[in-house]
């Protein structure tokens, strides 16, 4: 073969590369990401105080969803973390230490229901001695919205290798909803929707661009929920 | 490489050994957990506690086919529960053998024998399938210190678990302890609405 043809192969090769370079930049760039939107409403103008706790529970009433465990986690260690830290106390331990009134079916659905509970005295010392003021229910979840897309891989004797872009949606909403333990009341509730959309172009070997919504979420809440604790108006 | 299962009759058992190696064929699990005294105000009554072998050896085996088999051991869950939701319901509770009473366990005013009476589940496959699910089903039956039926109160439970990044055996584990809790959760919350319960103490009451 010519010099001259192994000169257009690299050039072809090298113009297919930077093509799929400009490809991947271009899904870093527009596509994949996170879009958040977040309504916080506050009703009271109560901040916590030094010795108050928080509490954050799953609302578990057998819906076909729940909010996931790793995200209860991941806001009660980023509320209780930081220079800002409020006391957290283990959600576990809670639901241990006042059972059964926290079960998926014997927690108090509304403000009405908390009083009736709290009127039991024992109760009432039992929640006390946590020191938490401000119970946080996080109702909602993280699901697939959308999906798309195909990738094909090959494998022969010359080697492997996949072709083609795949593409998903993952909605994670959540509403966190505040109840002052003290004052027997919702002090608010904040809306948290993230939607994220990752890509996973393959030129090769398939590149995986994830999207992570729910850990944005995370933040997203636990930033707010930090604020509304903490201002009287918390915006 | 191809692989045509029907073309050999020992492809099927490589096809078979491959999938257990890589899926994990046999689930054997003991449920364990934790089941809190209930915070309730305890009914001023000494209850005697009959546990059964049937019930303090509850084991659950079930083969989903072409999926997995399933060993699920709730005998230690089982006495573990029952135990801690009497004595945080009753003023005294002591296991007893058997009705009728012995007579060191004359002062007892009532008898308490539970049964594991359904258990389903719902195994958490790879794929969509975010929960793995339990469902259980109790009878406890009541009998006064005669021997006397008060009421056979059948008491279920729901519990699931999503799967996420932990393995499917702790996922059901988790499942299984949440309907449980119910059961016990149920149980301490209600007796006091129990209409056979409530005629029988008030007869007590009245003596």
């Amino acid at each position: 073969m010519p010099y001259k043809n192994y000169f257009i192969l690299a050039y072809k090769g090298f113009t297919l590369l930077r093509l799929a370079l400009l490809l991947l930049a271009f899904l870093i760039i527009s596509g994949c990401g996170v879009t958040s939107r977040m309504e916080p409403y506050k009703a009271t103008d109560i901040i916590i105080g030094e010795d108050d706790g928080v509490v954050i529970l799953a609302r578990k009433h057998h819906a076909s969803h729940e909010a996931e465990t790793s995200l209860i986690n991941c806001i009660s260690n980023s509320i209780g973390s930081g220079s800002d830290a409020l006391q957290v106390y283990p959600s576990n331990e809670f639901e241990n230490t006042l059972y059964p009134w926290f079960e998926p079916s014997t927690a108090p659905l509304d403000t009405d229901s908390l009083t009736n509970l709290l009127s039991n005295q024992e109760i009432q010392d039992r929640v006390k001695r946590t020191g938490v003021r401000f119970l946080i229910w996080i109702d909602g979840s993280t699901d697939r919205t959308a999906s798309g897309g195909t990738i094909s891989c090959a494998a022969g004797v010359g080697g492997a290798g996949c072709m083609g872009l795949a593409w998903w949606e993952d909605d994670s909403n959540y509403e966190a909803t505040i109840w002052d333990l003290e004052e027997l009341n919702s002090a608010g509730s904040i809306y948290a929707d993230y939607l994220g959309r990752s890509f996973m172009p393959a030129i090769i070997i398939p590149i995986p661009l994830i999207a992570r919504p729910q850990a944005e979420a995370c933040r997203g809440i636990s930033d707010q929920i930090k604020l509304f604790l903490t201002t009287p108006y918390g915006n | 490489m191809h692989f045509y299962p029907s073309q050999n009759k020992y492809n099927w058992i490589y096809f078979f050994t491959f999938l257990c190696l890589i899926t994990g064929c046999g689930n054997n699990l003991r449920i364990e957990g934790y089941f809190p005294e209930p915070l309730v105000n305890k009914i001023p009554l000494k209850a005697g506690l009959i546990l059964n072998d049937s019930y303090k050896n509850y084991k659950h085996d079930e083969i989903i086919p072409q999926q997995s088999s399933w060993s699920i051991d709730l005998g230690e869950a089982n006495t573990q529960m029952i135990m801690n939701v009497l004595n945080g319901t009753f003023d005294e509770v002591r296991l007893i053998d058997s009705l009728p009473l012995d007579p060191l366990d004359y002062d007892l005013d009532i008898v308490l024998t539970p049964y594991l009476d359904k258990f389903e589940f719902e195994a958490p496959i790879t794929g969509n399938n975010r929960y793995a699910e339990a469902w259980i089903q109790y009878v406890i039956n009541l009998n006064d210190s005669n021997g006397v039926e008060i009421t056979k109160w059948i008491i279920s439970g729901y519990g699931k678990h999503e799967i996420g990044r932990t393995n499917k055996n702790l996922s059901m584990n988790n499942a299984v302890i949440v309907a449980m809790r119910e059961v016990g959760a149920t149980f301490a919350t209600s007796i006091n609405q129990q209409p056979d319960f409530i005629s029988w103490l008030d007869k007590q009451n009245a003596l």
